[in-house]
C-alpha cells in the first residue's frame, strides 16, 4: 500500500470539514437538547428549573400521546412496506418488460411528483381531499359513490390512512427508481435460464426478481421506517397531528410541545427520544433483514 | 404475443400516469379560476375568462423572482459544499489507511438517521449565537449537513466498486493525492455524483420547516416560503394560492427534465455496482 | 478511550463554532453593507425599525389599518424606516417563540394578551410599560382593557381591539331558505338543521386552529351559568369541571352541536383562512369569530354580494339558562409589546406610542371598518350596518368575561384544552370526557 494513503494532512483535510459541520448541526444541538431535556423551562433565556428525568418519565409513563405518535409511525411504515413497495416493484419490472421508449418517458412522469416541493403538495392534497370543493368526493359523486365521500384529512377515522396515500403518491418515484435500478442489475440470462425450468409470470418474479433485489429491498425497507418515523412536514402543514391526535407524529408533537405549549423542557426531552428511536429502529432494520444491508 | 404484453402494460401505464398526474392538472386548472368557481360541481372547469391576474399576484406579492433567486443561490452553494465534503469523506472512508475510519464513518452515516426536526430548536439557538439566523449560510450549513451524509453513504459504496489501479499508476507519475482526488475520482464518480447534485438540489429546493424557522429577513426568503406567505396574504384568493404553487413547481419541474437521464444512470450505476 | 473522544468531541465543537463564527463575521459584514446602501438617500441617523405583525394582508382589514398608521409615520418621520414581517396567525405565534428564544432584536411585535404574551413576560422578551403613561385624552383606553395584558401588577402590552366573540351570518341563505336567525340554543339547532337539509353548511369555523371551540365553549357555559366568572374560576381551580352542572349542561349542548353537524364537513382541517373562505364564498351560513372581523363589510376582495348580505349576531342563550343575550364574551386579546432587545429603543417606544394613540390606530381601524378599537372613537356617521351593529352589541353589553379562559391559564393549560376540544369534536366522546380532560387540563398546568 502507498505511504500517501497514510498522509495524515490529507486525511484531516478531507475529514475535517466534514465533520466539524456534522458537529455543529447535529451533536451540538444533541447535546445543547440532552441539556434541556432535564430541565423545566418555557424557552432558553427564561428561568430553567432542574427536574432530573422527570420529563422522560412523564414520557415514557404518563404520556399517551408520545405512545401514539410511535405507533402512528410504525404502522405508517408497514402501509409503507406493505403498500408502496410492491407496487414499485411490481411497476419496475414492467417498465424494464415495456422497453424502448416507454421506458424512458413513464420513468419520467412517474417521478414527476418527487420533485415538488413539500409545502405545495400538502397545500395541494388539503384542497384536493376537501370535502367541499375537493376533487375526490366530486369524482365520487359523479360514480355515484356518495357514500364513500369523507372528509378525508378532518376525520378521525381516515386520517392517517389519507396521510398515507398522499405520501405514497409524493415518494412513489423515489422507490420505483431505486427498485428498477435494482431489476435492470439483474443478468437476462437468469430469466432465461429460469423459463426453460418452466417457471413464468408471477412465479418467475417471485424466484428470480424478488430475492436478487433483496439487497435493494433491505436498504429501501430501512429508509421506509426512518421515513415514516421523521414524518413532520406533510403532517404539520396539513392536519397539524389532528383531528384528535389520530395523525400525531414525533416531530410535530415535539414542535407543537415547543412552541405552541412552551414546555421546552420536555420537547426537548422527546427529541432525545426520538433520536434514540431512530437509531434503534435503524439498527433493528438491519439487524432483521440482512447484516450486509448498508453495503448497498 | 410479446407485443401484444406490452401493449397492455402501455395502456395500464397510460392510465396510471394520468391518474398519478391529474392531481396537478387540477392545480393548473383552478389556479386560473377565481375563488367563487371552486365551489361549483365540475371536476374540472374551464374558465370563463382565465384569471391571469392570479398570475401576476403571485408573480409580483409572490415576490417570486426575489425568492427564486434565493432558492437558486441557496441550492447552488450547498451543492458545491455536499459534493466537495462528501467526495473527500468518502474517498477518506475507502482509500485513506487510518485508524478511527470505522468510527467516524459510522457517525457521519448517523446524519441519515438522525431527524432533524429533533435538533431544530438547539439549532436555532446555536445558530442565533453565531449571527446565523439572518445570513444565507443559516440555511447553506444546515443544508449541506443533512446532504452529506447520505451524499458520503452513496459515494462511498460507488467508490468501493472502482478498481483502484488508475490512482496507483497516477502515483507513479508523481500525482498529488489531491489532484487524485478531484481530477482522476471525480470524473470516474460522476454518476454517482450527479444523484448525489440531483438529490441534494431537490431537498434544498423544497425544503421548509428549516428556512421557516431559521429566517426572518424577507431578503433571504426561498420559494416553499413564498406559497407560505402568500397563503396568509391572499387567503380568501384560492385561484392565486393555486398560481403560486403552480409557479413555484416549474423550475424544479424543468431542472428535473433536463437532467433526468442522468440521475437514473446515476441511481442506476450505483445499484449495478453495489 | 471514551474519555479521549469526549475530549475530542470538545475540541472538535469549540473548533466548530470559532470557525462558523469567523464566517459569519463576513456575513454581518454583508449584511451590514446591503443595509447602508438601502440607506444611501437617506441621510445621516437613519433608523429601520422591526415591527412583526400577525396581519399578512396588508390590502384590507387590520392589515391595512396597521400599514396606514406605519405609513403616516413614515412620512412624518422620514429618518425612520419600518421593516414589517408578518406571517399568518398559527406561524406567527411560532414564529415569535423562536424569536423569543432566541432573543431576536426586533422592535415591536404584536402579542396576544393572556398565556402567550406570559411566557414572553417571563422570558424578559417584552418591556415592562408605564400605565400612567397612557391615561388621558391623547390615548383614551376604555376602563379594564389591560386584564390580558398585566402581570403581577405590571403592563407589558396595549390591546389593539375589543374583541368578543359574534356569529356573522349570511341573510341571504337565512331569507332564501326560511331560516329564522337563531337567538336561542334551541333555534340554533333548528338552524343546523335546516341547513344540514338543503345542503348547506350551517356554521363555519377554524377547527384545525382549536382555539374558537374553546371560546364557544366559554360563551355556552356562560349562557347556562349567567356567571362570567365561574369559567375562569375553574382554571384557578376554585371551581371544579367534573362538578358545577353548569360545565356538564354546556358539553352537553356541544354534544348536540356535534350530533347536529353544524360545523362545516372540512371543519378540522379548515384553518382561519379556510373557514372565512367558505363563508364569504356563501357556502356556510354562519362564522363564529370574533369582532375583528369587522372589516369583512368594506373588504373590496370579497364578494359584492356577500357584502351586501352580511349581517351579525350575538350569542345565542339557553332557553333554560341564566345568561342574557346581552352578556358579552369580550375580552382584550391583540396588542402590541416593545420588545427588550430592541436595538433602537427610544425610536421604537417613539413609533409605538405614536401606533397606540387614539387618533392613530384606533381611529385607522374604525373609519377602514377593521375592527372595533379598545380606545374610545368618534362615530363618523359613515360606518357599515356590520360596524353599527357591533358597536351596539358592545355598547349594551350587560357584563363582559374580560378574558378567553384558554388564555387564563399557562401556554400548556391552553395546549392541553385545546386538544381536549379538538379530540371531543373529532370523535363520538362523551360530554363527561371532555370535562374530565379540561379538570385535568387545570389540574397540571
Amino acid at each position: 500500500m502507498h505511504r500517501v494513503f497514510q498522509n495524515k494532512t490529507a486525511i484531516f483535510l478531507f475529514v475535517f470539514p466534514g465533520m466539524l459541520l456534522f458537529a455543529l448541526t447535529f451533536l451540538a444541538p444533541i447535546v445543547l437538547s440532552g441539556y434541556y431535556s432535564f430541565t423545566e423551562t418555557v424557552g432558553p433565556g427564561t428561568k430553567v428549573t432542574m427536574v432530573g428525568w422527570e420529563n422522560y418519565a412523564n414520557l415514557l409513563f404518563h404520556d399517551p400521546k408520545f405512545w401514539l405518535a410511535l405507533r402512528n409511525a410504525v404502522l405508517l411504515g408497514i402501509g409503507f412496506i406493505v403498500i408502496q413497495h410492491p407496487i414499485c416493484i411490481f411497476f419496475a419490472v414492467l417498465l424494464d418488460r415495456i422497453g424502448g421508449k416507454a421506458e424512458k418517458v413513464f420513468r419520467t412522469i412517474f417521478f414527476i411528483p418527487c420533485v415538488i416541493s413539500v409545502v405545495v403538495i400538502s397545500k395541494m392534497w388539503l384542497s384536493l381531499l376537501d370535502p367541499t370543493f375537493g376533487l375526490l368526493n366530486k369524482v365520487l359523486d359523479v360514480l355515484g359513490l356518495d357514500m364513500l365521500k369523507h372528509a378525508w384529512l378532518g376525520e378521525s377515522s381516515t386520517a392517517l390512512g389519507s396521510m398515507l396515500f398522499i405520501l405514497i403518491w409524493a415518494g412513489f418515484g423515489w422507490g420505483l427508481l431505486f427498485y428498477y435500478a435494482g431489476v435492470k442489475g439483474i443478468p437476462e440470462d437468469l430469466y432465461e435460464a429460469a423459463s426453460l425450468d418452466g417457471a413464468s409470470g408471477l412465479k418467475l418474479h417471485l424466484r428470480i426478481t424478488v430475492p436478487l433485489l433483496s439487497p435493494v429491498i433491505a436498504v429501501q425497507v430501512t429508509l421506509a421506517m426512518i421515513t415514516a418515523l421523521k414524518q413532520m412536514e406533510t403532517v404539520f402543514l396539513t392536519t397539524n397531528g389532528g383531528p384528535g391526535d389520530s395523525t400525531q407524529f414525533l416531530a410535530v408533537y415535539l414542535y407543537n410541545k415547543a412552541f405552541s405549549a412552551s414546555q421546552y423542557g420536555y420537547a426537548n426531552a422527546i427529541s432525545i427520544l426520538f433520536v434514540i428511536v431512530c437509531l434503534i429502529a435503524t439498527y433493528l432494520s438491519n439487524r432483521f433483514i440482512r447484516s450486509d444491508a448498508t453495503e448497498y | 404475443m410479446r407485443t401484444k404484453g406490452k401493449t397492455g402494460i402501455w395502456i395500464f401505464f397510460l392510465i396510471v400516469a394520468f391518474l398519478q398526474l391529474f392531481p396537478l392538472v387540477w392545480l393548473v386548472d383552478f389556479s386560473f379560476n377565481t375563488s367563487a368557481d371552486f365551489y361549483s360541481d365540475s371536476i374540472l372547469k374551464w374558465p370563463s375568462s382565465p384569471q391571469w391576474q392570479n398570475y401576476v399576484n403571485a408573480w409580483v406579492d409572490g415576490k417570486f423572482m426575489k425568492y427564486f433567486f434565493n432558492s437558486l443561490f441557496v441550492s447552488a452553494v450547498t451543492i458545491v459544499l455536499t459534493v466537495v465534503l462528501s467526495l473527500t469523506l468518502a474517498y477518506a472512508f475507502t482509500r485513506m489507511q487510518w485508524k478511527l475510519r470505522p468510527l467516524f464513518y459510522s457517525i457521519i452515516l448517523l446524519g441519515i438517521m438522525i431527524p432533524i426536526h429533533a435538533t431544530l430548536l438547539p439549532n436555532f439557538a446555536i445558530f442565533k449565537e453565531l449571527g446565523l439566523t439572518n445570513s444565507y449560510l443559516g440555511l447553506i450549513l444546515p443544508y449541506t449537513a443533512v446532504s452529506v451524509p447520505l451524499g458520503t453513504f452513496m459515494l462511498t459504496g460507488f467508490l468501493k466498486g472502482i478498481p483502484k489501479a488508475m490512482e496507483e499508476s497516477a502515483l507513479m507519475d508523481g500525482c498529488s493525492i489531491y489532484r487524485i482526488v478531484f481530477q482522476i475520482i471525480a470524473p470516474l464518480l460522476m454518476p454517482a455524483l450527479v444523484t448525489v447534485i440531483v438529490t441534494t438540489f431537490l431537498n434544498c429546493w423544497n425544503e421548509f420547516i428549516m428556512a421557516s424557522t431559521f429566517l426572518s429577513k424577507d431578503a433571504l426568503k426561498t420559494l416553499p416560503f413564498s406559497v407560505m406567505n402568500f397563503a396568509g396574504q391572499y387567503s380568501s384568493d384560492y385561484g392565486s394560492q393555486f398560481a403560486v404553487m403552480v409557479l413555484t413547481s416549474i423550475p424544479a419541474i424543468v431542472i428535473y427534465a433536463l437532467f433526468n437521464e442522468q440521475i437514473t444512470k446515476g441511481v442506476t450505476a450505483g445499484a449495478v455496482k453495489g | 478511550m471514551t474519555k479521549q473522544s469526549r475530549l475530542a468531541r470538545a475540541t472538535l465543537l469549540t473548533a466548530a463554532i470559532a470557525t462558523v463564527a469567523a464566517l459569519s463575521a463576513c456575513g454581518g459584514s454583508n449584511d451590514g453593507n446591503s443595509a447602508a446602501n438601502g440607506g444611501g438617500g437617506g441621510g445621516e441617523g437613519k433608523v429601520t425599525l422591526r415591527l412583526f405583525s400577525n396581519l399578512p394582508d396588508r390590502k384590507s382589514g387590520q392589515g391595512l389599518a396597521e400599514q396606514t398608521v406605519i405609513d403616516n409615520y413614515v412620512k412624518e418621520n422620514p429618518n425612520v424606516k419600518i421593516d414589517v414581517e408578518t406571517l399568518a396567525e398559527e406561524p406567527f405565534k411560532n414564529k415569535l417563540k423562536a424569536y423569543m428564544s432566541s432573543n431576536e432584536p426586533i422592535d415591536i411585535t404584536m402579542v396576544h394578551g393572556g398565556a402567550e404574551l406570559n411566557t414572553l413576560v417571563q422570558a424578559g422578551y417584552v418591556k415592562e410599560l408605564d400605565p400612567k403613561q397612557y391615561e388621558g385624552e391623547q390615548y383614551n383606553f376604555l376602563p379594564g382593557v389591560y386584564k390580558s395584558f398585566t402581570f403581577d401588577g405590571k403592563l407589558y402590552g396595549l390591546p389593539r381591539n375589543s374583541d368578543y366573540e359574534v356569529i356573522y351570518y349570511n341573510k341571504k341563505l337565512f331569507e332564501d331558505n326560511g331560516v329564522k336567525v337563531p337567538t336561542t340554543f334551541a333555534e340554533l339547532l333548528d338552524a343546523a338543521k335546516a341547513f344540514r337539509d338543503k345542503g348547506i353548511a350551517p356554521m363555519s369555523i377554524n377547527g384545525k386552529d382549536l382555539w374558537s371551540f374553546g371560546e364557544m365553549f366559554q360563551n355556552v357555559v356562560q349562557r347556562y351559568s349567567g356567571d362570567q366568572n365561574l369559567i375562569l374560576d375553574a382554571v384557578d381551580k376554585k371551581k371544579k369541571f367534573t362538578e358545577d352542572e353548569n360545565f356538564l349542561k354546556a358539553a352537553q349542548f356541544l354534544q348536540q352541536v356535534r350530533d347536529a353537524k353544524m360545523f362545516q364537513d372540512s371543519f378540522m382541517t379548515a384553518d382561519y383562512g379556510a373557514s372565512q373562505n367558505l363563508f364569504t364564498q356563501g357556502k356556510a351560513a354562519m362564522w363564529y369569530m370574533g369582532s375583528w372581523e369587522a372589516g369583512m363589510a368594506t373588504n373590496e376582495s370579497l364578494p359584492e354580494e356577500f357584502r351586501q348580505n352580511l349581517g351579525v349576531v350575538q350569542f345565542p342563550i339557553a332557553e333554560d339558562g341564566k345568561g342574557k343575550i346581552d352578556d358579552l364574551l369580550a375580552w382584550n386579546g391583540g396588542g402590541y409589546a416593545l420588545v427588550s432587545s430592541s436595538k433602537h429603543p427610544e425610536e421604537a417606544k417613539k413609533f409605538f406610542d405614536y401606533l397606540m394613540s387614539a387618533n392613530q390606530w384606533a381611529k385607522t381601524a374604525w373609519d377602514t371598518g377593521a375592527a372595533v378599537p379598545a380606545q374610545k372613537y368618534e362615530l363618523t356617521g359613515k360606518e357599515s350596518e356590520v360596524q353599527k351593529k357591533l358597536t351596539d352589541i358592545l355598547v349594551n353589553a350587560s357584563s363582559t368575561a374580560g378574558a378567553s379562559f384558554i388564555d387564563y391559564g399557562t401556554p400548556k393549560y391552553k395546549d392541553d384544552t385545546q386538544n381536549a376540544f379538538g379530540k371531543f369534536f373529532s370523535s363520538s366522546a362523551k360530554p363527561e370526557q371532555l370535562l374530565a380532560d379540561l379538570q385535568a387540563a387545570a389540574d397540571t398546568q
